[in-house]
């Protein structure tokens, strides 16, 4: 199998930033928007670089999404940076109706997405904004999974017209893809080959996914991991041709397993090549206060989780 | 809020303050108190136009808005109106905010308006 090294744990969210300081000097229509989250999103460095191109918007989410949207009327291409929950459930009539709907070229930027926000608990913690955000048409929909993953993210979605979801996170987590990699929209990554099981993972599971591949290696079992970065459009060609080999599959993501990755890998499936899936996911529930990796242990989602769902979908072949 | 705070002074903004909502007179719903001073309380300009169906003083409200730009304020161009304004079944009342006219009601009322009809 091939073998990831991390390089040193970094968060996401400073993946963006230093993505959007990388935009700043190369794009002169890029503008950042933040809603009093400056420091968490860590855009000091284009803020201090940029004064005339970024906007303090203080707690006002919702006038932050229309500001965007209409900065996207002259020809900019504005960066909205704000925590997931306040992202997406908070204004998510501005967006459908102010970005979405007329297909406005805004990226929404979130950080503190999903459990591993931690100790702030459930009500900044955010489980269903991947369903939030797929369900709107023509929007892009995209969790990449480590520090290197989320700066090429950032970079590459400047270049897409139209309305993107960017979804990335608090805690520190491995650092193991490429630095200065190309990042393709809706192009997965299949990380290591196999033949027993596909593991389709996004945001912070692909590290538990590789992680979970090792395991089972020991096991005599060939695990084939995908990254699957960009959940809309969802690459479906990777995930059939995966499956023709494995014939079942794991999805893994730090979201509510009702409108996430797995659901959209579901639909695939069913409608090409039904084979039996198992989702490692948040049961429709809420969050709570707690470190990262207690979280990501009490609600199954690691490493050891996705091992467990990988025996059980094989036994279901 | 944001406007007022970032002085953004090239901004007028033209409440259309017609009263009615879909449910009733909007005082009989939830009324919005005093608007002028919410508005002013915000940090903006506000100019007021009494009879904002007459169109001479729609054109000197927005004039004078419109000269009071480039002063450190937004500008709120609050406009009395009456909805439906002209055709009397459609006047003072809330019932047509989510309605659109029959055919029969649609004649009646360009009849009530005749110099809307013309060669467009």
């Amino acid at each position: 199998m091939k073998e990831y090294i991390d390089t040193g744990k970094k968060d996401t969210r400073s993946g963006f930033g230093a993505g959007l300081a990388e935009l700043g000097k190369s794009n002169p229509d890029v503008v950042a928007l933040c809603a009093d989250l400056t420091g968490s999103l860590k855009m000091d460095e284009f803020k201090a670089n940029h004064p005339e191109r970024f906007f303090q918007v203080g707690i006002a989410e919702a006038n932050m999404i229309g500001l965007a949207a209409g900065l996207t009327i002259g020809g900019k291409i504005p960066f909205t940076g704000t925590f997931a929950n306040f992202s997406t459930g908070r204004v998510y009539d501005q967006i459908r109706q102010s970005v979405a709907y007329s297909h406005k070229n805004v990226k929404i930027c979130a950080s503190h997405a999903g459990l591993t926000l931690g100790e702030d608990g459930a009500t900044h913690q955010i489980l269903e904004d991947i369903g939030l955000m797929k369900m709107l048409p023509g929007m892009t929909v995209i969790n990449p999974c480590d520090y290197n993953q989320t700066k090429a993210a950032t970079i590459a979605i400047a270049d897409h017209h139209g309305p993107v979801y960017l979804r990335f996170g608090r805690p520190s987590v491995p650092n193991f893809t490429p630095a200065d990699q190309p990042f393709i929209i809706g192009k997965a990554i299949t990380l290591t080959e196999g033949t027993d099981v596909t593991i389709i993972a996004t945001g912070h599971l692909v590290w538990e996914a590789l992680e979970a591949a090792k395991a089972l290696e020991a096991q005599g079992v060939s695990a084939e991991v995908i990254n699957m970065h960009t959940i809309k459009p969802l690459d479906s060609d990777s995930l059939l041709k995966s499956v023709a080999k494995t014939g079942c599959v794991v999805t893994a993501e730090e979201h509510n397993y009702l409108g996430g990755l797995g659901e959209s890998v579901a639909r695939v499936l069913s409608q090409n090549s039904p084979v039996p899936q198992e989702f490692v996911a948040t049961e429709d529930t809420f969050g709570e206060s707690g470190t990262p990796a207690q979280l990501m242990e009490k609600y199954g989602l690691n490493a050891a989780a996705i091992v467990a769902k990988a025996q059980k979908v094989i036994s279901r072949k | 809020m944001y406007a007022a705070s970032n002085q953004v002074d090239n901004l007028i903004v033209t409440v259309d303050y017609n009263g009615q909502q879909i449910d009733g007179a909007l005082d009989d719903v939830l009324s919005l108190g005093n608007l002028r001073a919410k508005f002013e309380a915000f940090g903006w300009l506000v100019i007021e136009i009494q009879n904002g169906n007459d169109l001479s003083s729609v054109i000197s409200g927005l004039s004078s808005a419109k000269e009071h730009t480039g002063k450190g304020k937004p500008i709120c161009v609050l406009m009395h109106t009456v909805m439906g304004n002209g055709v009397d079944f459609m006047m003072h009342t809330h019932a047509w905010h989510g309605k659109a006219p029959n055919d029969d009601q649609l004649a009646l009322a360009l009849a009530q308006n005749p110099e809307t009809l013309g060669d467009y």
